[in-house]
């Protein structure tokens, strides 16, 4: 009968994870819910439309029309629960205004056109572009939140056809530093843990994350944890007081940058007082050191390489002495004791530590080196590629991890982690596109930031963005667009070509030259990958509404028309671009599933061998590509072997000064996804959250005669908003600072926003810069 | 002795074939109308103001056995009530 208590023991337990919470979700709500018992409403799953947690939803269709979505029981990434914008996904593609014929600017007016006119246009204008300015004179700036295959389609367009490698995400705005360190730690990219470490591990170290927010559910996961388990501890560490650290066991605030030094200072404890795993660190890893007094990327054009040089373990314990607790107090304020706290934490042996961190050590001027000093926090003591202890870098959208950066629709990337700069990576890449040898440009394509610089210089003629609004979301915007405009007014200020493709008004359709409708969510088949490297699947559920047409039919009309169609032969159009794209995954341990594997299953994550998923990376027993005997092996890395880097402090692009004497940190909140087009139009959440405020300490608004709810003019020295000013808000900012989300399209905060970036991976600092108030 | 180890292997994978019908196995049913008809509806809107720092035990005083003619939750363990329940209209 061969039934193993191994087997029965797995099984059990798998009841048990799923009863505990899912328990609640299997009893139907008491009070008036018909919707499950409706007759006609056709019922399949999706992930959901917004962040990086890639809960799965239930979407109920009738009458051609999304009539409910609910939470989907089924999923083992949020068993049955959504947060509020998921519960509304229903609601949010049925705007009043949503877009649904292309528009042409004419006279300074947007007048409807049909596809054909619309897409001829934009064919020769590209063409004459890139016969007089050549191929780099075109660009395409696309989207975290893009499909696998909307990815892939730009890149294989771009790159395989035009050849240019002017491709880059906006996830260069969020993800970027994530990426740069798992590239120059782990040789690849993506995280070795999953979402099964939040419940099976006993410390989480929260790290400038408000996760009670922007990863709702995964919050939710790790309360449940506790409440199941009340040794587990949960510590925010942040430059503001959150519904996170509400809930948290411990709130450390620091000094907006000081994550900087208090990393370092936990390291130093962690050496100083043999906290480190001395087996592990000789089998699994060497130390570096990179380019220092690195720059901020406030001129164009700038160039930075992160030059590595071999360090012993001995001269890195060297170079890490000076960095004690009372040196990084005074400069993050967080008191050494503490310090040296939490490095006992890392460093307790009995107990099982993840950190956890998106935002504010991302959009952060040294943004690599901070992702690069909580590794070294893991690697040191082994706390990594085991289950239940693991750092997660958590990812903002929903397919920043799927398609920015498995597809690479970056700059200098290709997908599974290969970039263009390698004539062995583009020699692949070219093979499986089918096009000549020399086709792929060896230049990288500039970087979202300088994206828009060239843009603005008239080094880009033509640009088309997709899926994304960067004219509300990139920094210092006053640079690239006219200030102050009303929103729906024209705001270029180019003679650039620009195309969007978005599904309602935007401040960046304003922009626009050439608006193309396009399909939104389940109204196309699609694929996205989340955090954990879960990728999930939905088929096409309701047709788009008037002529709307996809991101993927867009790009390959416009190919067709510079002469590239042949890229783009499929006939089961979906299925045979994935094989194709899922041929440069497999061998590499990013291994997709067979297309058709993903119709049935809530997602699998990757590598997916012999139809088995992988839950933890590098770790013996779970990757089937680590050595028998090797436990936990790194083995994309250099001779399988992580780096520990050693990265300074240095300080922000800028701080505050006399004239400009408080931080402003920029963020999100729970009611609005990124900049609010589809959840501003969901009457309920923007009912909750009409506008955005500025959050002030009480101490410096008496300083200034500010009240809570007056208006007040908040100026840094690259623009100039009047907003509301709270005092008593959701989050309560340490003395010194401000915090402002950037969603409301009518409060422009970026406006304000430095564009200073790390060097490494050119992701703007969107969490700091220098501001004064005036009561209005 | 044959008999009884026999026994308790029936019993054994009949507890073990059981078991999946309650797991969340990732080759889960496709009956995606049986899965919706597990699950609650919509999260409503909260008709009374919600001070920001109003979450879990705060709102379970009156919520969780349904006091003051509040409703009584379906679901006391799930704490971060706010990240589903925001505030509404105020009727009262």
């Amino acid at each position: 009968m061969g039934v193993t208590r191994r087997d029965f023991l797995k099984a059990s337990a798998a009841a048990t994870a799923f009863a505990a919470v899912g328990a609640s979700a299997l009893n139907p709500l008491k009070t008036g819910v018909a919707e499950a018992a409706e007759d006609g409403i056709k019922w399949d799953k999706a992930p959901c439309r917004y962040c990086g947690v890639g809960c799965s939803v239930l979407v109920g269709v009738k009458g051609g029309k999304i009539v409910a979505t609910k939470g989907d029981p089924a999923s083992p990434v949020n068993r049955g629960l959504n947060c509020i914008k998921g519960y509304f996904l229903s609601k949010a593609q049925y705007g009043k205004d949503r877009l649904t014929t292309p528009l042409i600017r004419k006279n300074g007016k947007m007048v409807p056109a049909s596809w054909d006119e619309a897409l001829d246009l934009i064919a020769s204008k590209f063409k004459d572009s890139i016969a007089k300015n050549g191929p780099n004179s075109v660009a395409m700036y696309g989207s975290g939140q893009w499909t696998v295959l909307e990815g892939y389609t730009a890149v294989k367009l771009f790159k395989g056809g035009i050849g240019t490698n002017n491709v880059d995400p906006n996830a260069r705005l969020c993800m970027a530093s994530a990426v740069g360190a798992f590239m120059n730690t782990f040789g690849s990219d993506e995280p070795m843990g999953c979402y099964d470490d939040l419940d099976l591990g006993d410390t989480y170290i929260l790290w400038g994350a408000n996760m009670a927010e922007a990863h709702p559910v995964l919050y939710s996961r790790l309360i449940d944890n506790r409440l199941k388990h009340p040794n587990v501890k949960i510590i925010d560490l942040g430059t503001r007081w959150t519904r996170t650290s509400q809930q948290a066991d411990q709130y450390i605030p620091f000094k907006p940058h000081g994550d900087l030094a208090a990393l370092n200072a936990i390291a130093h404890v962690i050496l100083r007082d043999n906290l480190y795993d001395q087996a592990f660190i000789d089998k699994n890893t060497v130390f570096k050191r990179g380019t220092e007094n690195a720059p901020y990327g406030l001129k164009d054009k700038e160039t930075f390489d992160d030059v590595a040089k071999p360090l012993t373990f001995d001269q890195y314990k060297e170079l890490m002495k000076p960095m004690t607790p009372e040196w990084a107090e005074k400069i993050c304020g967080i008191p050494a004791k503490k310090l040296v706290e939490l490095a006992h934490i890392y460093g307790d042996r009995t107990r099982k530590v993840n950190s956890l961190w998106t935002m504010g050590v991302n959009q952060h001027a040294r943004g690599t080196w901070v992702n690069n000093l909580i590794y070294n926090l893991h690697l040191l003591t082994g706390k990594i590629g085991k289950p239940g202890e693991n750092p997660l870098s958590l990812t903002g959208q929903p397919s920043a991890c799927g398609t920015a950066r498995e597809v690479g629709t970056f700059g200098h990337r290709l997908p599974a982690d290969m970039v263009v700069m390698n004539p062995k990576h583009r020699e692949i890449t070219e093979k499986i596109w089918g096009v000549p040898a020399g086709r792929i440009s060896p230049k990288p394509g500039p970087h979202a930031t300088e994206m828009f610089r060239a843009v603005d210089r008239g080094d880009i003629k033509c640009i088309w963005i997709q899926c994304t609004n960067p004219y509300q979301s990139l920094p210092n915007l006053n640079r690239y667009r006219k200030a102050g405009n009303e929103p729906g007014t024209y705001a270029k200020k180019n003679d650039a070509f620009i195309v969007v493709s978005d599904i309602y008004p935007t401040r960046s359709t304003e922009m626009a030259d050439v608006i193309l409708p396009s399909s939104s969510w389940v109204e196309k088949e699609g694929v996205f990958g989340n955090t954990e490297r879960r990728t999930q699947h939905w088929f096409k559920m309701v047709e788009p509404p008037g002529q709307a047409k996809n991101d993927t039919w867009q790009v390959i009309e416009l190919a067709k028309r510079l002469g590239h169609g042949d890229l783009f032969p499929y006939k089961n159009f979906d299925k045979e671009m994935f094989e194709e794209y899922r041929q440069f995954t497999i061998g590499t341990g990013k291994d997709l599933a067979p297309y058709e594997t993903y119709y049935k299953v809530r997602g699998l994550r990757w590598p997916v061998i012999n139809g088995k998923e992988t839950r933890w990376r590098y770790a013996e027993g779970h990757d089937a590509k680590v050595t028998k005997g090797a436990g936990v092996e790194f083995y994309k890395a250099p001779n399988k072997k992580a780096s520990i880097w050693f990265r300074p402090y240095e300080p922000p692009a800028e701080s505050p000064d006399k004239d400009y004497p408080l931080w402003l940190c920029t963020g999100r909140l729970l009611e609005h996804w990124h900049t609010a087009t589809m959840t501003g139009r969901v009457p309920e959440l923007k009912r909750a959250m009409p506008e955005a405020v500025i959050e002030i300490h009480p101490e410096d608004a008496k300083g200034l005669g500010i009240k809570s709810r007056d208006k007040v003019r908040v100026s840094s020295r690259r623009g100039s908003i009047v907003m509301t000013a709270e005092l008593n808000g959701r989050g309560k900012p340490e003395k010194g600072s401000t915090f402002v989300a950037f969603f409301d399209e009518t409060k422009m905060i970026n406006e304000l926003c430095i564009d200073a970036f790390c060097p490494i991976s050119k992701e703007p600092d969107y969490k700091k810069c220098a501001i004064k108030i005036q009561k209005v | 002795m044959r008999s009884f180890i026999r026994l308790l292997s029936v019993v054994c994978l009949t507890a073990v074939l059981t078991l999946p019908l309650l797991s969340v196995a990732d080759d889960a049913s496709v009956d995606y109308a049986a899965d919706a008809a597990k699950t609650g509806g919509d999260p409503p809107t909260v008709p009374h103001r919600v001070k920001e720092g109003d979450t879990g035990k705060s709102c379970l005083i009156c919520h969780e056995k349904g006091l003051n003619k509040a409703p009584e939750t379906t679901h006391p363990e799930r704490l971060d009530c706010v990240q589903c329940h925001i505030q509404g209209e105020i009727k009262k």
